[in-house]
């Protein structure tokens, strides 16, 4: 036992991202591609690749020395596809040589065999349904035309019955809705409401071209195997490479690298390719390296998940919402080992920290034949802040209630309202974010001019440019208390040695936030800050259970180096050094969540955002322009200005080539301004995503009269939306001018009657 | 094919297909400089002075390059204009991920090296197009500025 601790001890593994993976090479290194399936569905015979040249390899899953798949939260993934295929492009082998372009060749070559008695009863079908015999050709072509489509008759009892199967869901109920059933409450609420509306709202995530795409490289050394893949779940991949090789995790060496992209996976999807290249290795015996193409990047690594939200909505005259019923259909792929906490995390934003008199939500994620899908941390809200904030916009628009006074007055809370957000000072990044952007003004006459239009029925595409303005808000949280998945065990260990140097044990962050924590130590210490190390070593078998993302929330590990700092400050001259102090996250901090009612406080603390965007938009060409975007923020207690303003602007860029597909939307000016409130320090990263692209859209919206239900834009949709408008325009004039000849013609027939 | 070229100070014959991407190319002959992006010469990662001019190594036929001089930031990094464009970086508070590096680099150095100086603007057209994967415009401009400023003051003491 002894000997076993001490070995652990010196088998350390780093935390430390250093390069990214396609940067290492070693001599004699293998290129790998991965053979996809070409079909959505069928049952696999074989996989086999006649013409494979010497040095060129093709594995598959029989060749897995260990456990074939992969098992993350009772959700379990193949690691090579087999049995019946799961979705277009489920990796089924990985074929590698010294040669890349010869590798994507071979591709081609490779046989998939699936089961031929399907397919010899699907022409059996087709034959069957075949009843006269072609004469002559024309009547061959025809009878060939008439045939009924494989799909009706194609036997498809291989295939799974049912590949939308529902996998997580979230059911809440609030006011009217807790003591009536749905029906009775939505009768009584929405039958005598002065405002109503209805509207699916949908923002998919676009996978920018320019980041490093995913992938892998591994290397064996005697007994060891050596892994270089951007995971955030080093404990979790380390593990899946032991199981998949059937060898002990000493022996499995996970080097965690650096990933450029802006929403960060590296979770189960990455551990099942960092275990597909360790098996190629270690079958092999030599350095094998996979990177994906871009376009198995942008199909098969799909950034967060697909999601459809319905808002029923009811207002009262006075501006506070009467109901929100809220549906929610979450399509998480194949599989995705996080559909519980995504769906509860999209449900607990769906109301944003609105708090309507009633309030239904019902969230269900269910599976498809769609590409497995992941979970990032930083962006699992944004849709439901996009659905949200265009939905009270709208609603705004239609009871002519500005859009700052409705959001004001929804944030009154209720008694026992089952979510309490702990945003920080509300009104003021409101008000702040208005008043620098000139919003009520511009708002008023743009609202005024659209109705003007609209009433004129002048030719939009033949007109000035188009101006909008739009405004929403979101929050950020940190620390989520309802974790189904992993438990909140963010710890951090601190130690003043007697040499006046300082070791923070954790989870390296950015540069950034290194910078925070040094200056906070050193500050609290009275130490120079090059005394002060991060270290990010930890035994093999100590590694942090948690994906990255949950483990080390930056502004929970910020108060933890403070806590720590202060405690060692406190017994500093008192006792002998070396002192080390541990800290973790207060039991106290985690019980304001009721995990059985899914009522409470969820977050540690959130940061605020307000954002305005005024869009310009040129009916000729159907290119958007942004005009000015106004950004306010309260992220509680700010540690580096420059440092967040910085983010903020990074985040607006990138977003800038998010909002309209294959475009990169200019603006003019951004302005951005924070207010410090008394809330717990926040982070800024995420917000501009939660918030910027409902703004876009409700500026949009407003520019163009009707209503832009989902992001990224296209000029296709723009073109429907406008034609789509102008259809039922003229459609309610004709029947408008129908009736009025039918009431013309009634009057001068009771006038002929009495006459 | 063989093609004879200067690589980093040195002549070296690379053996590559005619069609093949010189991004490809460099990053096997042991250059992980250069990365790659959005392979359509938009991004920056894949950028590498070819005869001392920045251009998209993605976009490169490998064939092409016969006699050329190739410098990518791996080698670049050692030179004194990369340590005082860093210093202009620096002073922006730039903290670049890595996988951009080159093209923000070779950016400033082809600004650098203008008989005049260049407006704001101009500076803002130049790099524009770079991706926004770490570093906003905005201080991404600053750095090169700074740069400039940092770049006169030594070519003065000099």
């Amino acid at each position: 036992m002894a000997v076993k601790k001490s070995s652990s001890k010196n088998n350390l593994r780093s935390l430390e991202a250093t390069g990214f993976y396609s940067d290492f090479q070693k001599e004699g290194c293998l290129y790998a591609a991965l053979v996809r399936s070409p079909a959505p569905a069928g049952k696999i015979k074989s996989i086999s690749a006649p013409e494979l040249p010497e040095n060129y390899f093709l594995y598959t899953s029989r060749d897995i020395p260990g456990s074939k798949t992969i098992t993350a939260n009772k959700t379990t993934t193949k690691s090579f596809g087999y049995g019946n295929v799961s979705y277009r492009g489920e990796p089924l082998g990985i074929i590698f040589g010294p040669d890349e372009e010869t590798v994507y060749k071979l591709l081609d070559t490779v046989n998939i065999n699936f089961d031929v008695e399907n397919l010899e009863s699907a022409l059996h079908n087709v034959i069957n349904n075949q009843t006269d015999e072609a004469s002559n050709f024309k009547e061959f072509v025809e009878q060939i035309n008439e045939m009924p489509s494989l799909d009706t008759v194609i036997d498809k009892s291989h295939v799974e019955e049912n590949t939308n199967i529902e996998v997580a869901s979230r059911e809440i109920k609030y006011g009217l809705y807790k003591t009536l059933s749905v029906s009775q409450a939505d009768a009584k609420i929405f039958e005598k409401a002065d405002y109503t509306s209805t509207d699916t709202w949908k923002e998919k995530l676009l996978t920018p071209k320019w980041q490093e795409t995913e992938g892998a490289f591994a290397y064996t050394e005697g007994e060891k195997i050596h892994v270089y893949a951007p995971t955030r779940w080093t404990a979790f991949t380390q593990k899946a490479v032991a199981l998949a090789l059937n060898i002990d995790e000493s022996f499995v060496f996970i080097h965690k690298t650096k990933s450029a992209g802006i929403y960060p996976s590296g979770l189960v999807r990455t551990t099942q390719l960092a275990v597909q290249i360790a098996c190629a290795s270690w079958l092999s015996k030599k350095p094998v390296k996979l990177v994906l193409s871009q376009f198995e990047q942008e199909n098969y690594m799909v950034p967060g998940v697909l999601t459809e939200i319905t808002y029923r909505t009811a207002l009262n005259k006075d501006g506070h919402l009467k109901a929100l019923k809220i549906l929610i259909d979450i399509d998480i792929g194949c599989t995705n080992p996080f559909a519980q906490e995504i769906t509860d995390r999209i449900a607990i934003a769906a109301t944003s920290y609105y708090k309507p008199e009633n309030l239904y939500i019902s969230a269900k994620a269910h599976t498809s034949k769609n590409p497995p899908t992941s979970i990032s941390m930083q962006i699992i809200e944004s849709q439901s802040f996009f659905a949200i904030e265009n939905e009270i916009q709208k609603i705004s628009n239609l009871s002519t209630i500005f859009p700052d006074e409705l959001r004001l007055l929804n944030t009154e809370s209720h008694r026992a309202f089952p979510f309490d957000i702990p945003t920080g000072d509300v009104q003021a990044v409101i008000q702040k974010a208005l008043a620098e952007s000139d919003f009520n003004r511009k708002y008023a006459s743009f609202h005024m001019d659209a109705i003007d239009r609209a009433e004129k029925d002048s030719k939009p595409f033949f007109a000035l440019p188009l101006r909008g303005i739009g405004v929403a808000t979101a929050y950020i949280p940190s620390g989520y208390y309802g974790q189904t998945s992993f438990t909140n065990d963010a710890k951090i260990e601190v130690t003043l040695s007697a040499d006046e140097k300082l070791v923070i044990h954790a989870i390296k962050p950015s540069e950034v936030i290194q910078d925070i924590w040094k200056s906070s130590a050193a500050e609290i210490l009275q130490i120079p800050k090059q005394n002060i190390q991060i270290n990010s070593d930890f035994p093999y078998d100590e590694l942090p259970e948690s994906p990255e993302d949950s483990y080390s929330t930056i502004s929970i590990i910020n108060e933890l180096v403070k806590k720590c700092c202060n405690d060692i400050q406190k017994k500093r001259f008192h006792q002998p050094l070396p002192l080390t102090s541990k800290k973790g996250v207060p039991a106290t901090s985690k019980s304001k969540w009721d995990k059985e009612n899914f009522s409470g406080t969820p977050f540690y603390t959130t940061s605020f955002i307000t954002t305005v965007v005024e869009v310009e938009l040129d009916t000729y060409t159907y290119n958007e322009k942004i005009k000015g975007i106004w950004v306010t923020v309260d992220c509680g207690e700010l540690f580096d200005e420059a440092a967040a303003r910085r983010t903020l602007r990074l985040e607006i860029q990138q977003e800038l080539n998010m909002l309209v597909k294959g475009k990169t939307v200019p603006c003019d000016a951004i302005n951005i301004n924070f207010i410090q409130s008394n809330n717990k320090s926040g982070q800024v990263g995420g917000l501009i995503h939660n918030s910027l692209p409902a703004a876009f859209s409700s500026a949009l919206s407003l520019a163009l009269t009707t209503q832009l239900t989902e992001i990224p834009c296209t000029e296709d949709l723009l073109f429907k939306l406008i034609r789509d408008r102008t259809k039922e325009k003229n459609s309610t004039k004709k029947s408008e001018v129908k009736n009025e000849a039918n009431e013309d013609s009634k009057k001068s027939d009771s006038k002929g009657a009495s006459e | 094919m063989k093609i004879p070229v200067t690589l980093n100070g040195n002549k070296i014959i690379l053996d590559a297909h005619s069609d093949e991407s010189l991004m490809r190319v460099l990053h096997k002959n042991g250059c992980p400089s250069v990365k790659s992006g959005c392979s359509s010469g938009f991004c920056g990662a894949c950028t590498i002075l070819l005869d001392d001019k920045p251009v998209a190594s993605c976009k490169v036929p490998a064939g092409i390059v016969r006699n050329c001089d190739i410098v990518t930031l791996d080698y670049f990094s050692k030179t004194e204009e990369y340590t005082t464009i860093m210093s202009g970086f620096q002073k922006a508070g730039i903290k670049l991920c890595g996988y951009c590096t080159a093209g923000k680099v070779f950016s400033a150095y082809h600004i650098l090296k203008m008989p005049k100086m260049p407006t704001r603007q101009e500076i803002t057209d130049y790099v524009k197009a770079l991706s926004p994967c770490c570093t906003d415009l905005e201080t991404l401009v600053n750095g090169i500025i700074y740069a400039i400023q940092i770049s006169n003051r030594r070519q003065k003491r000099g």
